[in-house]
């Protein structure tokens, strides 16, 4: 049976102890959640139990949301701390803490390319090259082209600045289009 | 990984939830995962305030005491005695007291990014904004209330628990000759030179303070004033390119005659 009501509502009663309502939270997010690891972890066998691991943490977290915040974006940035965690735990280096893009503030530039066939060609072209990128431009697109976050989302997820986004996704859309050009593969 | 793989690889993403459902609820259900409680919360975001304020005050503190510093020792005076005053002022300047604010600030950024404003805000700005706060509170501190005067009495009297009063009591030996400036009593005044004697540490030594060539000095200091002067030291003689007297109301840290 679904429950008609929104995720918030949902979150709310799981804080007010309504424990089993989080196997509905689960039920709506796993199959995203699970999709974003798999992309952004690029690895296959670990992604059940990083998820899992999301949202144990979630649960534990649960009285930390604000029930007046959407539900998706503070979920999102549970399960990606949870991916990052697991990336450096599988890293051989230490994965680079600060992040220069998040210096100083850049103009709100909103990709040209959004919409329609050429947003759809984006995600074929993101879908096959993900895995040539670093952590840090495939976090953005994924978020941005395959899971249709916000800009806005995609900030408080990842807690950067929204103009740190906007360049961001630039950065990665060039680095993407020079891992076609490096494998001799052309991209448009 | 090839891009082929990759693709193949999401192709087959969507999995049953059940799993992951039945697995998580069991571990809340035998009570091995648990929700924090509202008060664990509410008490680890209050330590966190309370940790990045208590480190931001720290660090308006030490930014009190380099002003205090540069204004009782009059080593701010140095950037009117021209380029060789203002070389000396850069070098004579606290720099690991400037890097430790520094660390400090940073720090404190740090904690303020767990908060929505915090990591909202460009990092440099956020850091440029909270060194802004500390240094105006610090050097507030500093000309606006008694803290560093009062502190200073105390310290003579003993008064203060160690460190506080050994990290006061050392600007009296902040500067020395040898470092090319330094805080003396006038004794006698010549056409080209002055007398001068410098007690602090407990030692009393007497110079010859040779004037720079156009210096005006010799008609402005008078027996008895407290001057600071920067210059050149040769044995006993010191050859002055900056000279100042201070004013007897910001003397506190001279020695007594």
């Amino acid at each position: 049976m679904t429950d008609a009501r929104t995720d918030e509502e949902i979150a709310q009663a799981v804080q007010a102890g309504e424990s089993e309502l989080f196997g509905v939270l689960i039920d709506r997010f796993a199959p995203k959640l699970r999709r974003y690891g798999q992309r952004f972890l690029s690895m296959q066998e670990d992604v059940e139990d990083v998820v899992q691991d999301a949202f144990i943490k979630a649960y534990q977290n649960i009285r930390r949301y604000d029930p007046k915040q959407p539900f998706s974006p503070w979920m999102y940035r549970i399960a990606h701390n949870t991916f990052v965690n697991a990336l450096r735990a599988k890293a051989r280096r230490p994965v680079l803490v600060f992040d220069f893009d998040t210096l100083v503030s850049f103009s709100m530039a909103q990709e040209e390319a959004d919409e329609g066939a050429k947003r759809r060609e984006m995600r074929e072209l993101i879908e096959r090259g993900l895995g040539a990128l670093s952590p840090k431009y495939r976090e953005v697109l994924i978020l941005y082209y395959l899971e249709e976050q916000s800009y806005q989302d995609i900030a408080d997820i990842l807690q950067v600045p929204v103009g740190t986004v906007g360049v961001r996704l630039r950065r990665a859309k060039e680095a993407l289009l020079r891992a076609y050009a490096d494998s001799g593969i052309d991209a448009i | 990984m090839t891009m082929q793989e990759n693709t193949d690889r999401h192709e087959d993403a969507a999995q049953p939830a059940g799993s992951t459902r039945e697995r998580v609820l069991a571990k809340i259900r035998t009570g091995k995962v648990k929700a924090q409680s509202r008060a664990h919360i509410a008490l680890s975001i209050a330590a966190l305030i309370i940790t990045a304020l208590a480190i931001l005050a720290v660090s308006a503190l030490l930014i009190n005491y380099i002003a205090f510093g540069l204004r009782v020792t009059q080593r701010d005076a140095l950037l009117g005695f021209g380029p060789r005053g203002i070389s000396a002022f850069l070098r004579l300047f606290p720099w690991p007291l400037v890097i430790l604010d520094l660390l400090l600030v940073g720090v404190g950024e740090w904690l303020l990014r767990s908060f929505k404003f915090g990591y909202r805000i460009p990092v440099l700005y956020l850091s440029i904004g909270i060194l802004i706060v500390v240094a105006a509170l610090g050097v507030s501190l500093d000309r606006a209330t008694p803290l560093n005067e009062t502190l200073m009495m105390q310290a003579d009297r003993h008064a203060l628990p160690q460190p506080v009063g050994a990290v006061i009591e050392r600007l009296r030996a902040a500067d020395r000759p040898a470092q090319g400036v330094c805080r003396c009593v006038a004794l006698s005044v010549g056409t080209t030179t002055i007398t001068a004697y410098d007690s602090a540490m407990g030692t009393t030594s007497t110079y010859t303070i040779v004037l720079p060539r156009d210096s005006r000095a010799t008609t402005s200091v008078r027996a008895g004033d407290v001057l600071f002067v920067a210059g050149d030291t040769d044995d006993q003689v010191f050859r002055a390119y900056g000279i100042r007297v201070i004013p007897r109301a910001q003397t506190i840290i001279e020695p007594l005659r």
